[in-house]
């Protein structure tokens, strides 16, 4: 165990500090295989939880489209990022595309990309909803576990008094004698 | 000055916490002032049923008084009301139903209290139904002593105008005063006081002999029920034997109210006497203690003066304040931690030679009877001076 303590002036607060610093790490990456057995058993309920749903998620990545996005269009191809120089480069290209289209067709690539450009930008929209949908179905469902569960212990709490009220009766007959539970 | 104590039952052979604390507090006092104890005839906690004589007896040379109980305890009454005030909605009646269905009904009790002349009633335990009417009967005369735990039972809403009437609290630990001052205020004069704790001479006994030692062991020593945490405990523990092939035994001390797993790994070694406590305690590796509910361990203390390092549960915030303040134990919340506890403790003999000094520094400095005399005393006589609340 890799806890560093100098047994002459033990601070226990300490120790407990790095024993929980020393399981919080644990849980970040070295689990036993028992541990991984639990974990793998366990419910996905907490990974849409509400607390962490960013309902500016899709505004705040629309703005920031060209850090993770690409544009493509006809001209995209024939592009250069070497100033002057790249403007020649540029000048030349587009003179030899004639010659270029007797070897290829660039166009069905050109067109695929700029699609998948746009899809991307869909896709966002389309994940960031259905969290969304999933967030508010996971709060509706654990709000009616937790009425569940509520109601269940009300019903237990009940049928335990009911069972004792009932254990407590005592039966008497007219005449006042003892029925058979007074009569234990 | 003239004490009355007032607890729920009083004997030789009464083991309870609270019963022990006012025996222990009687005779200290007892050196200094005229004191009486006040109790009941009962010896079983379950039904409160009278076991001894009524009337005036010497119990460890002090002088006590026993009442009879009127109404023994019915469990299924007491655990229907239980249910209802612990863990429902309910009504003031039905508080007040559940302190008769507690216990022990002893109206004699409650008018000797009215009647002595002592100047301070000591009252112990604010749960029972004997220290619910004597506080009430004492009027501005009770100092409570509450031994309270963090349970639904402090919440009920009938014991906050007894704790708010009193004279005074003398609590035992800080975390216990807090506990009590969340619902009762912080307007009562009290002390801190603790409890004194013998600095025990442990006597050779042959353990192997006795109870199958005779290997290394970790020791409970207590009530093995469900309240003091002792199924957990044992889950626990055989969780942590199959991922530690070297686990050591756990030894349980006490009488068993469950049904523990078979396995090599746990031992149950039945109720110990005083003797035989002390020589086990002094023979372990550690004391672990699982209680989540606790207002103050005298076990603890009594491993701490033998030198023995403590694990218990850090979920009782008493347990957990008393490992902090005398740097002599770990404590855990949950599995992972009680995992990485006790192999750390397992592993280090420096570790728990080092923190069983420090227990043991602890207890000689706060728990030794001359300091907590010192404390009592000066709580008794600032109570005794203050005007009565009413």
């Amino acid at each position: 165990m890799s806890i560093e303590i100098r047994a002459e002036d033990v601070n226990v607060e300490e120790i407990m500090r790095q024993i929980r610093r020393r399981i919080d790490e644990k849980r970040r990456g070295l689990y036993s295989d028992e541990e991984l057995r639990e974990i793998a058993e366990h419910r996905l309920d907490a990974v849409l939880d509400a607390g962490e749903f960013n309902p500016d998620f899709v505004s705040d990545f629309r703005q920031g489209a060209a850090r993770w996005n690409y544009s493509f269009h006809t001209e995209t191809i024939y592009r250069s990022s070497r100033g002057a120089v790249g403007r020649t480069l540029e000048a030349i290209r587009r003179l030899l595309q004639p010659v270029q289209k007797l070897f290829w067709n660039p166009n069905p690539m050109i067109s695929a990309l700029s699609r998948q450009s746009d899809l991307n930008l869909y896709y966002v929209e389309l994940f960031h909803n259905l969290s969304r949908e999933l967030t508010r179905l996971n709060l509706e469902n654990q709000e009616l576990k937790n009425r569940v569960l509520t109601l269940q212990g009300r019903l237990d709490l009940l049928s335990r008094r009911e069972k004792t009220l009932e254990d407590m009766v005592v039966y008497r007959d007219d005449s006042g004698a003892e029925g058979p539970e007074g009569a234990r | 000055m003239k004490l009355a104590f007032v607890v729920q039952r009083c004997g030789e052979e009464v083991q309870g916490g609270a019963e022990s604390l006012c025996r222990a507090w009687a005779k200290r006092l007892a050196a200094r002032h005229e004191v009486e104890i006040l109790t009941t005839c009962a010896l079983d906690y379950s039904t409160w049923t009278d076991h001894y004589p009524a009337g005036p007896a010497t119990v460890d040379g002090l002088r006590v008084t026993r009442f009879p109980v009127i109404r023994a305890r019915d469990p299924r009454r007491f655990a229907l009301y239980s249910d209802i005030v612990l863990r429902d909605h309910h009504t003031a009646d039905e508080e007040r139903a559940w302190i008769e269905e507690n216990g022990p009904v002893a109206p004699a009790l409650v008018e000797a209290v009215r009647a002595s002349s002592a100047e301070l009633v000591l009252v112990f335990s604010y749960r029972y139904w004997t220290s619910f009417h004597a506080a009430g009967a004492a009027g501005s005369r009770a100092v409570l002593v509450p031994t309270a735990e963090d349970d639904p039972v402090l919440a009920i809403g009938a014991f906050a105008p007894v704790f708010r009437s009193a004279r005074g609290h003398l609590f035992l630990t800080p975390e216990e005063r807090d506990l009590v001052q969340r619902v009762a205020g912080d307007g009562v004069p009290h002390a801190v006081t603790g409890s004194g704790v013998e600095l025990p001479e442990s006597a050779p006994l042959d353990l192997d002999a006795r109870f199958g030692l005779d290997a290394p062991y970790v020791l409970y020593v207590g009530r093995l029920d469900g309240g003091k945490g002792v199924d957990v405990l044992a889950r626990d523990w055989l969780r942590f034997c199959a991922n530690h092939a070297d686990a050591p035994v756990l030894a349980l001390a006490g009488r068993s109210h469950l049904s523990l797993p078979e396995h090599p790994k746990l031992r149950a070694l039945g109720p110990v006497d005083e003797a035989e406590k002390r020589a086990l305690l002094a023979g372990c590796q550690l004391f672990v203690l699982p209680s989540p509910h606790e207002s103050l361990s005298i076990a603890v203390l009594e491993a701490w003066a033998l030198g023995r390092p403590v694990l218990a549960n850090g979920r009782c915030a008493v347990l957990a304040g008393q490992c902090a303040r005398s740097d002599g134990g770990l404590w855990y919340e949950g599995y992972g931690e009680f995992e990485q506890a006790l192999r750390l403790l397992l592993e280090r003999a420096d570790l728990r030679a080092a923190l069983g000094r420090q227990g043991r520094e602890f207890v000689e400095r706060e728990c030794a009877w001359s300091a907590v005399d010192g404390r009592l005393e000066e709580a008794l006589a600032r109570f005794a001076a203050a005007p009565g609340r009413g």
